[in-house]
């Protein structure tokens, strides 16, 4: 019922510029935070729950006016929260393992010609090789966080972060030589 | 950053000053640094390859993993929803928490949702129990809207008074009905880290979780359907604010004799790499030590020796069985983190302590309480150690005081694994916290970051 009263309020516009907001920060980063997700082990499901429960999360604080320096991190930060403590549920499953090695090799991914295929492989296989701090910190670089950001989701230093990324960096870049 | 007067950057400092981290000065430097020097420019130009091929890299992985499997909800929906959600409790319990939690820890967060879950049953408990012309069923499973759960005051859940009277099944439940329903979740792994929590009412054992994975929840209805004085109750996570963090740790740098520390620790360990995986798995190891403490702690007070004492023979031994298993799974990750952290620690000038014989403890319970005091203590000192979390330890102390923590919780649970403690002992002093602290060190305060 109430829901039905919502639905028609907002067709006729009522709706706070929070509101607002928050749709739109969901609909740009929703996909980013859910591959994230994936790639912490989550099935899909629960990525895609996860993902709408910490947007939800995000209104719940910024309509309370706290103060939010960096949205995006912050979502990073809650999503992996929330995502390890998901994960910690499941914990006598499997994680989820998108197989991305077999679909590289077998052309399911951009990489189209042979040589752009092995040189993806040996990419990622360097990326496997990393630690899981080391990864972690990779892959919340890659969507935005800087090094205290990543420190502040991960609970350890900036400078840690920094060092953490310097030696993924060098392995990264050892594959390619 | 390393003054570069005499040599170049370190290749930390050129991705840092990529990246945008380097501080005022710093820049500087490394500006004219860069305008003097092609090697370092070149240099520069093979990083931003490899970050290019990083991005190229992420671009491969996202193309690879599965699309949602539904269609994304419709936010504005569920705006309304999360405004009615209340959340100064959970609030409140993570500042409670937060002082020992160090870095993401399972167990952690499920305490603090064990407490919050405590806390809306307390609510939900004086809904639910039907007065006592009407006793509830059984077993009744119970479903509470999440608007229910968590609004306050909430409209009375409906399911569990829609009952037919049955005065012969009321009688309160015992602590074996508790232990009964303990032992199930154990069985189906739901005791280590799960948001659920077990309380017994006056009337009926609440089996509570909340966020609890759709296929677990089924699961425990099934397991536990056929119970008497049993109540299942599920929620869905409210809205929890996770905790603010309050200045980012590391950011104003690290403490000079802390890194120095870290520095000597690479040196033992033959370089950065071996470092960073010893940190890792000391820390991860005591995690997996925690969440076992964890569960002994949460036995230990749900069934205090007087309350042990009236358990009928099969329900103490279900209870001691339960205990053993956590106990001697402890003991064996202790006997890991003792492995990989000892010979690195000694190094640093701790002297292995000789093994210290547990404080006097009346009961198992009471040496449950000690081992988890310890455990709480090795676990800020580890992340201070490891995990850049803030001390008021100096670096000197630090090596010392964690040889000890780990030796005494090995010993706790060591004695854990034994069925009754050692002939002799005698009352352990009123007042447990610290009590099984070993005896040196003394003189600073073992609150690390508490
Ligand atoms: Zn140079």
């Amino acid at each position: 019922m109430r829901r039905e009263v919502l639905g028609i309020a907002r067709s006729e516009g009522n709706t706070t510029p929070l509101q607002d907001r928050v749709a739109r920060l969901f609909e740009a980063w929703r996909e980013d935070v859910y591959r994230y997700l994936l790639t912490l082990g989550l099935y899909p499901p629960r990525a895609q729950e996860t993902t709408q429960e910490v947007f939800l999360r995000l209104y719940v604080v910024l309509r309370r006016n706290q103060n939010i320096e960096n949205p995006r991190a912050w979502v990073f930060r809650v999503a992996h929260n929330l995502g390890l403590k998901t994960r910690s549920e499941e914990s006598w499953e499997q994680p989820f393992d998108p197989a991305i090695e077999d679909r590289i090799a077998t052309g399911l991914t951009p990489e189209k010609s042979l040589l752009q295929r092995e040189r993806a492989l040996r990419f990622h296989r360097a990326v496997e090789s990393l630690s899981e701090r080391q990864k972690r910190c990779l892959f919340l670089r890659l969507e935005g966080l800087r090094y205290a950001e990543i420190g502040a989701v991960l609970g350890i230093s900036a400078s840690t972060v920094g060092e953490f990324m310097r030696r993924a960096i060098a392995k990264l870049r050892a594959s390619n030589e | 950053m390393n003054n570069f007067e005499t040599g170049h950057p370190a290749d930390g400092d050129l991705l840092g000053y990529l990246d945008g981290e380097l501080q005022g000065r710093d820049v500087k430097r490394m500006e004219d640094h860069l305008a003097a020097c092609w090697q370092c420019r070149a240099e520069l130009q093979e990083l931003q390859r490899t970050i290019a091929e990083c991005v190229q890299y992420r671009k491969t992985v996202n193309s690879s993993l599965p699309e949602p499997p539904e269609p994304w909800f419709d936010i504005y929906r569920r705006f309304d929803q999360a405004g009615t959600l209340r959340t100064p409790v959970m609030v409140r319990l993570w500042n409670v928490f937060r002082p020992i939690v160090v870095r993401p820890q399972p167990w952690a967060a499920a305490a603090v949702l064990a407490l919050a879950v405590w806390a809306a049953v307390d609510h939900f408990r004086h809904e639910a129990e039907p007065a006592p012309a009407k006793p509830a069923p059984a077993a009744a499973i119970v479903r509470v809207p999440l608007s229910q759960t968590e609004a306050s005051p909430a409209p009375a859940p409906q399911t569990p008074r829609a009952d037919t009277p049955r005065r012969d099944i009321e009688q309160a439940p015992t602590p074996g009905d508790e232990l009964r329903v303990l032992a199930v979740l154990h069985r189906l792994g739901a005791d280590l880290g799960e948001p659920v929590e077990v309380t017994r009412g006056s009337k009926r054992v609440l089996v509570a979780g909340i966020g609890v994975a759709p296929h677990l929840q089924r699961q425990i209805e099934q397991e536990l359907e056929g119970m008497p004085r049993v109540i299942v109750h599920f929620s869905e996570p409210a809205a929890v604010i996770p905790p603010p963090v309050a200045g980012i740790p590391g950011a104003v740098g690290r403490r000079t004799d802390l890194a120095a520390l870290e520095s000597q620790m690479e040196t033992h360990l033959g370089g950065r790499t071996a470092y960073e995986e010893f940190a890792s798995d000391v820390l991860d190891t005591s995690d997996a030590a925690m969440s076992r403490v964890h569960a002994l702690h949460r036995l230990a007070e749900q069934f205090p020796p007087e309350v042990e004492s009236k358990m009928t023979r099969a329900e103490r031994a279900l209870l001691t069985g339960l205990r053993l298993e956590h106990a001697a799974a402890l003991q064996n990750v202790s006997a890991a983190l003792n492995a990989r952290a000892m010979p690195v620690l000694s190094l640093l000038g701790g002297q292995p302590p000789q093994q210290q014989a547990p404080a006097p403890a009346p009961s198992w319970q009471a040496a449950a309480e000690q081992l988890f005091q310890e455990a709480r203590n090795m676990e800020s000192l580890l992340g201070a150690m490891l995990g850049g979390a803030a001390t008021n330890l100096s670096a000197e102390d630090l090596p010392v005081r964690i040889l000890s923590s780990l030796a005494a919780v090995h010993a706790y649970a060591q004695f854990q694994t034994g069925t009754d403690p050692p002939a002799g002992m005698t009352s352990m002093p009123s007042g447990h916290t610290g009590q099984g602290r070993p005896k040196r060190a003394p003189h600073r305060a073992s609150k690390s970051i508490e």
